[in-house]
């Protein structure tokens, strides 16, 4: 058994006692420059931003999904920058979905955690949010380094379709502008 | 080499950015249409006037202007083809608006909020000659 300590503020904050079942996450090859390229963005710990909200709110909206998320990975945690339908601003890295996300280009989806022995017995899905569907779009600094995901959660098993996927992808995009400092919808007059 | 056929070039005209974007990108994604966005009525009309587009996507929400731009497309005021099919997208709360987009065929009505699925479902059924 293994001692899973955990620093959600809505989590319980007593070690939980889970099985072997559950992988955290392997750490990327380039985690050093991934945390220095997550650190030069200068958004971790910033208040919430309208610019990354807005996005988030459609994502939920257009997929049908109760709970959609800003997620970037830190060393030790996940942290939201936007959040929807969940209550705690953060939770440790080693119980996020998020991490294992961030291991590859593609966007990460998991039909049922309760089905995927990497989540199983996952204090997100077992308590707090029971989360049993996850689709994460990694989210990439400028220098292409993987520093979260645009993801949407919901507490039922689900698939996502083509469009959806393409949907979040687009929105994926729109993150990654806002996480660059670029502001698009203030450029919309140009768009024309 | 055998070329590679191009979607066909459909304007939006659709205000909100994170929809026009989405819809843009989706619809790339998937080959479906090539959109060409613009923000407003007014900044469609230059568009309109210097090339041809196979479909129209038009946010109802200038109402009148909107209205005026239908009523020119159908008199054959632009390079497109005057019968070019038409997505309006409105809002179930403007009964009157369309009433008044009757006579403005081919037109499909999509009301907001809806799915981006949804309207790419409606455009992929509009005959794109």
């Amino acid at each position: 058994m293994l001692l899973m300590p955990l620093a959600g503020t809505c989590l319980p904050r007593r070690p939980l006692l889970t099985s072997v079942a559950m992988q955290p996450a392997a750490i990327p090859a380039d985690e050093p420059a991934r945390l220095q390229a997550l650190r030069d963005l200068m958004v971790l710990d910033t208040p919430p931003e309208e610019r990354f909200d807005r996005v988030v709110r459609f994502a939920a909206e257009q997929l049908d999904m109760p709970m959609a998320l800003v997620s970037l990975v830190d060393g030790e945690r996940q942290w939201f920058k936007s959040r929807i339908g969940l209550a705690q601003a953060e939770t440790s890295r080693d119980i996020a979905f998020c991490s294992h996300a961030i291991l590859q280009e593609e966007t990460f989806v998991v039909e049922d955690a309760l089905l995927d022995p990497r989540f199983a017995d996952n204090p997100l899905v077992t308590d707090g949010p029971r989360v049993r569907f996850y689709a994460g779009a990694p989210l990439s600094a400028p220098g292409g380094e993987r520093v979260g995901t645009l993801c949407v959660l919901d507490r039922q098993p689900r698939q996502l379709g083509a469009v959806e996927k393409a949907v979040l992808e687009a929105l994926r995009t729109l993150v990654e502008e806002a996480l660059a400092g670029q502001d698009p919808a203030a450029d919309a007059g140009a768009a024309a | 080499m055998k070329p590679v056929a191009r979607p066909p070039a459909v304007l939006l005209v659709e205000p909100q950015f994170v929809m026009r974007r989405t819809m843009v990108a989706v619809a790339r994604e998937l080959g479906i249409v090539e959109f060409h966005e613009a923000t407003s009525v007014a900044r469609a009309l230059p568009l309109l006037a210097s090339r041809s587009f196979r479909g129209l996507v038009l946010d109802m929400e200038e109402g009148e202007v909107s209205l005026a731009l239908l009523a020119r497309l159908r008199a054959g005021d632009f390079a497109s083809r005057a019968d070019m099919p038409v997505v309006a997208l409105t809002y179930a709360a403007a009964p009157a608006l369309a009433g008044q987009l009757d006579g403005m065929q081919p037109l499909r009505l999509l009301n907001k909020p809806f799915k981006v699925g949804e309207l790419l479902e409606s455009v992929s059924s509009m005959d794109l000659r």
